[in-house]
């Protein structure tokens, strides 16, 4: 399916200039690098790759079960700056910025180039038969209006937190960008609120799946820029044919995903998902006290949420 | 644990942490053959070539009601190989509990030892050292040379301060007690 190394490294390099990049990697699914152009001082490219690719992958589960292209891009504005395309389960094309040095090119830019690289690499395409089949999804609709709360581990002993106004937050974001769904994420993988709904994802699932990608990509990010991870944004930018995904995290609580319909309004989206990472959500106490669900031991309900031998699977 | 007052669900996380190949994902594989399919997500896999987890393995059980709530257990597996030490930070964070999955071959002591030495300093770095709750499976015991518990308690220095459980993962053996005490280890924390 590839071509040549000599060929493949020619277009890494004509790609690396092309975009003005730092780096341009190409890594295999398992997060092993195939190829690069390029490099950081000090940047172990090792960990990077394997890091970036379970974030790509866990991207991908997002949005690409069985489909053929998928573009996909996430970004830290003032620091770090990849690409990436490819098809499902085929290698990852990765390019590194680092906005000190060079400006990253427009998002425009940036898909076209990339496009053309995957092109000239010879890698789209992906073989149908290690396609897995799409598992049926569940529609879990949690349009209810949320309040989330923690417990602290010793009861009294901590705070609890709450995010009153999250909801409404949500919905007004929702509505200005007609998503189709929007979660808070927390850094459990746990989706704190949602509203929308979509036939095609599992809440639960795509909550864990962004946490993971987000925490992973921040790993990554913090890794090329030689930061700390804690100081660590991410945006990302998921693109489909059936829509465009934003990621968004930054050191606050929640992360925030949005699915928007195809050609939504991504520009505006970043600004407001930008703005909901910029507040600072409530932390109220009282919940806590409000809250006394008796929990003995012998209750909790574990016995009946087996199979009976003939239903298992 | 996370409370949603208005959806009345608990939130509960637990990860199956150990050395590469121990079974961590088949016991999370187990569970989901064995769970009832209503009371059960898809299990999803983000792996490399279908076998070994690439970042994590992703399963939600769903319980019967408890005052009023609904409890939701999220289950994760971390990749087991050394490269993925920061993979398994990441996936740790907000864990309630964990269940450290260690193979009983005499020949993966060391990666026994050194998985649970990692596991303490990634909870130490994440600030929950303190009291999460810890089930320790020794998995593999139908292996004809396992070494024997004691042992294997030796080796990580646990002088009983976790539940233990001995397990043949692929035959579903243990895995289910092995689950149900990690979940009860979770609300005996928060009462």
């Amino acid at each position: 399916m590839m071509k040549q190394a000599t060929s493949l490294a020619q277009t890494l390099h004509d790609v690396l200039v092309r975009m003005a990049a730092q780096a341009v990697i190409l890594l295999s699914p398992s997060g092993k690098i195939i190829e690069h152009a390029g490099g950081i001082k000090g940047l172990d490219e090792e960990a990077l790759g394997v890091l970036l690719a379970q974030s790509m992958s866990a991207f991908q589960h997002l949005i690409a079960k069985g489909q053929q292209q998928q573009i996909f891009f996430a970004y830290q504005d003032a620091y770090y700056h990849y690409a990436g395309t490819g098809t499902y389960r085929s290698p990852f094309l990765v390019s590194i910025f680092q906005s000190q040095l060079h400006r990253p090119p427009a998002l425009g830019t940036t898909k076209f180039c990339v496009k053309r690289a995957y092109n000239h690499i010879g890698l789209e395409g992906a073989d149908e038969e290690t396609l897995p089949d799409e598992a049926p999804s569940q529609s879990e609709a949690l349009s209810q209006s949320s309040l989330l709360a923690v417990f602290p581990r010793t009861a009294g002993a901590d705070t609890l937190q709450v995010v009153p106004d999250l909801h409404e937050a949500l919905e007004e974001t929702a509505q200005e960008l007609q998503a189709r769904l929007l979660l808070a994420v927390d850094e459990s993988g746990t989706v704190v609120d949602a509203v929308g709904e979509s036939d095609r994802f599992n809440v639960a699932e795509i909550g864990a799946l962004a946490a993971g990608s987000l925490a992973a990509f921040a790993e990554a990010s913090a890794l090329a820029a030689q930061q700390p991870p804690e100081d660590a944004q991410a945006m990302v930018v998921l693109e489909g044919p059936q829509g465009v995904i934003l990621l968004a995290r930054d050191e606050g609580p929640l992360a925030f995903l949005a699915i928007l319909p195809p050609n939504g309004f991504l520009g505006m989206a970043r600004l407001m998902l930008k703005d909901l990472l910029r507040r600072e959500w409530d932390v109220v106490q009282s919940a806590w006290d409000d809250f006394h669900i008796p929990l003995p031991i012998e209750e909790i309900p574990l016995a009946d949420i087996w199979a009976k031998p003939e239903d298992a699977a | 644990m996370r409370v949603n007052y208005k959806t009345r669900e608990l939130q509960i996380k637990i990860v199956y942490y150990g050395p590469a190949l121990a079974g961590k994902t088949t016991n999370i594989r187990q569970i989901f053959n064995h769970v009832s399919p209503d009371r059960r997500s898809d299990l999803t896999v983000v792996d490399t070539d279908g076998d070994r987890t690439l970042f994590f393995d992703y399963l939600q059980v769903e319980l019967g009601t408890i005052g009023g709530f609904t409890p939701r257990i999220n289950l994760y597996t971390v990749p087991g190989q050394p490269i993925y030490a920061t993979t398994r930070k990441i996936v740790l964070r907000g864990a309630d509990a964990v269940v450290f999955v260690a193979d009983s071959a005499p020949e993966r002591a060391d990666e026994n030892r050194a998985a649970w030495e990692q596991l303490h300093q990634h909870l130490h770095a994440l600030g929950l050292a303190a009291d999460l709750p810890i089930v320790v499976q020794w998995n593999k015991r139908d292996l004809p040379q396992a070494m024997p518990v004691p042992h294997l308690k030796s080796l990580l220095r646990l002088n009983g301060h976790y539940p233990t459980f001995e397990a043949v993962a692929v035959k579903n053996l243990g895995v289910r007690e092995t689950f149900e005490t990690a979940l009860r280890q979770v609300f005996q924390t928060t009462r």
